[in-house]
């Protein structure tokens, strides 16, 4: 597997092999690794000294059910430290196909009026005149590239945000029906990618020969092993794919998890509107083009996506997820799933992140620049920021500075970056990784929620969100999707997996410690970019608010930490 | 007898309740599961939440308590 380097200065392209003691590195620990070796902490993240670093995992391309999940890191603008950002999609998979491990976009272009579309193709790779696509849409974009190239490509691109450097702005990948809307979206590597100039990279694998293993019986033997583990798993094989993502609803809203308006409760009134079984009930009953169930990546078993319609059958927005649904649902008082479908389309489509849109659409709520609940304003505000008005760019930069711009002091985010879908004072432990994560305010980074303690009490959320971030930290670093991890537990089964594929020899001792040592390079790295322990910390107010659904305050301050 | 709100909502198997029911005095949380079919070694795969807060298998009920099965998941 190869990195391909793309030089904006030069406009040139360079095959490298990657480094022999990086070589079990992929994922968000080659992305974290590279980021650290070449980036210095102190550089503008918009300017020419970062760089976007695009890794698919070890076993992306193979047959392993949801292993192609694709990284992409950088110095964060909205954060200012290191950001890794997953997605599915098909691009990983595609990347693999073209032998590709990595793509690094590096320098910065001599003047600022082109736009280029990286093109790969199993010839090489090259640099090619995007400016036709400026400004467009991503579904614009989408068709476009489809015209020019065929379905059958993978695309990494960005929306106008990306292309306008908002600092919330994401980069999304096409699913396996070519819909741009898998996103990286946290910590506005939109942006970073726009500063490359580049709105898209076009991935055609076509006359590629599939992926194969170095040991091709051990390797289908662990194979089927890990099939057989997701098939008989509850969660793997008939939650997620049944309501998805969206089934979360019920347990956040039972525990006073579920943020609504600001987080300033944890319980919605409407949750029943909105929740996993009103998700599942509308697509049935609604039919046509919608689908309860959906893979987003090839060869994904879990499929825990879905593919939303609208009254006529004809799709809305597919996915609709959890989080979607709670930030831009609940947190606004917003309970008609129509609604936040159209804003999932505008966010996808525009190219920001929808936790950050509905994070800070909160924090604007509760200054009553609109009305909570008030679903034509914020369709309206929505479709006045894709034509670039200015309340769209205070909204596209944040709820941070939203909330300075505003006069908001409720606003929930940990080193810059929006919280998602979980009050931290109903699931501490989440709340720990909240504040400690070099992510910043992450749901993935280390979740805690499915595990059967007591999440409303401090007792050993420290030590249970340290082994969550490990965790976390190992499935990104080998591009598997965290559904697998409800399912697949034995970390030797993912060894082996790897060691029969790659040839390399690996062991559940190797992954942890490649875990552990991205978790310790991001530390390192945010410390150098002027992030410290001080900054591990939850907004004020929720050490003093008590939320209302259970009476809790959160209470790990630093001397825990 | 005591009366307690119980609500499954796991989705595997066939279980969706939500009603009140009445037990004995002295029903531990373990109870009501094995009645309802569900082992408790599969503790991995739900959570059992009283009146909003996480409760183990040794939880007492006691009258008027609102019991919720849930499926243990992550959301994205």
């Amino acid at each position: 597997m190869l990195l391909l380097r793309v030089d904006l200065a030069e406009l040139k392209i360079k095959k490298e092999n990657i480094p022999s003691e990086y070589r079990l590195f992929s994922g968000r620990a080659l992305t974290s690794r590279i980021i650290s070796d070449e980036v210095s902490g102190t550089c503008h993240p918009l300017g020419p000294f970062n760089k976007l670093v695009i890794a698919n995992g070890l076993l992306a391309g193979t047959p392993v059910s949801s292993a192609s999940r694709i990284s992409i890191g950088a110095k964060s603008p909205l954060t200012s430290g290191i950001k890794e950002s997953n997605g599915g999609g098909n691009t990983a998979y595609k990347m693999a196909r073209l032998g590709i491990r990595a793509i690094i976009l590096e320098g910065e272009t001599k003047t600022k009026s082109n736009w280029y579309i990286l093109y790969i193709n199993k010839e090489g790779a090259k640099l090619i005149d995007g400016s036709y696509l400026e400004n467009k849409g991503t579904y614009d974009k989408t068709d476009a590239l489809h015209e020019q190239y065929g379905k059958n490509i993978g695309i990494i691109l960005i929306g106008p945000a990306g292309e306008q450097l908002s600092i919330t702005a994401g980069i999304t990948n096409t699913d396996i029906e070519g819909n741009p809307s898998r996103y990286c979206g946290r910590g506005g590597l939109g942006a970073v990618m726009g500063s490359k100039r580049i709105l898209a990279i076009v991935l055609d694998d076509a006359g590629t020969s599939p992926v194969k293993p170095v040991e091709t019986d051990n390797f289908k033997y662990l194979l089927k092993k890990y099939t057989a583990l997701i098939r008989s798993t509850p969660q793997t094989a008939e939650g997620f794919p049944k309501y998805g993502t969206a089934g979360m609803m019920e347990i956040t809203n039972t525990i006073g998890a579920l943020p609504t308006r600001n987080f300033s409760t944890g319980t919605f009134e409407g949750a029943a509107k909105i929740n996993g079984q009103a998700l599942y009930d509308t697509i049935t009953e609604r039919g046509g083009e919608g689908a309860s169930t959906h893979a987003c990546m090839p060869g994904c078993i879990i499929r825990c996506s879905n593919r939303y319609p609208d009254k006529d059958g004809k799709i809305l927005v597919s996915p609709l997820e959890y989080e979607t649904i709670a930030m831009l649902g609940s947190n606004c008082d917003i309970d008609d799933l129509d609604v936040i479908a159209k804003l999932n389309y505008i966010c996808n489509d525009y190219g920001i992140d929808t936790i950050e849109f509905g994070c800070t659409i909160g924090v604007l709520m509760e200054k009553g620049i609109m009305a909570f609940g008030d679903t034509k304003e914020i369709v309206k505000v929505a479709e006045e920021m894709q034509k670039g008005s200015y309340l769209g760019k205070i909204i596209g930069a944040g709820s941070i500075i939203a909330g300075q711009v505003f006069g908001v002091t409720r606003v929930p985010a940990v080193k810059g970056q929006g919280m998602p879908a979980y009050d931290p004072r109903s699931v501490k432990g989440l709340g720990v990784t909240y504040s400690t994560s070099p992510m910043g305010a992450d749901h993935t980074a280390g979740n805690t929620v499915r595990l059967n303690i007591k999440h409303h009490l401090k007792d050993n959320q420290v030590e249970i969100s340290k082994n969550a971030q490990l965790g976390a930290t190992l499935f990104d670093s080998l591009g598997i999707c965290i559904m697998v991890g409800a399912a697949v537990k034995d970390k030797n089964l993912l060894a082996g997996l790897i060691s029969s594929h790659t040839g390399l020899a690996c062991s559940e001792d190797i992954l942890i410690e490649i875990a552990l040592s991205t978790l310790t390079t991001e530390k390192k790295f945010n410390n150098s970019a002027g992030i410290t322990s001080v900054h591990d910390r939850l907004p004020e107010f929720f050490y003093t608010e008590v939320n209302p659904s259970n009476g809790v305050a959160f209470d790990i301050f630093d001397q825990d930490l | 007898m005591i009366n307690i709100q119980l609500q499954v909502k796991v989705p595997w198997g066939k279980l969706e309740i939500d009603e009140i029911r009445s037990y004995a005095e002295g029903t531990t949380v373990e109870k009501i599961l094995a009645d309802l079919g569900i082992e408790v070694k599969d503790e991995g795969n739900f959570l059992v939440a009283v009146n909003g807060k996480i409760e183990y298998k040794d939880y007492i009920f006691k009258d008027g308590d609102r019991i919720s099965i849930l499926p243990a998941l992550i959301g994205g």
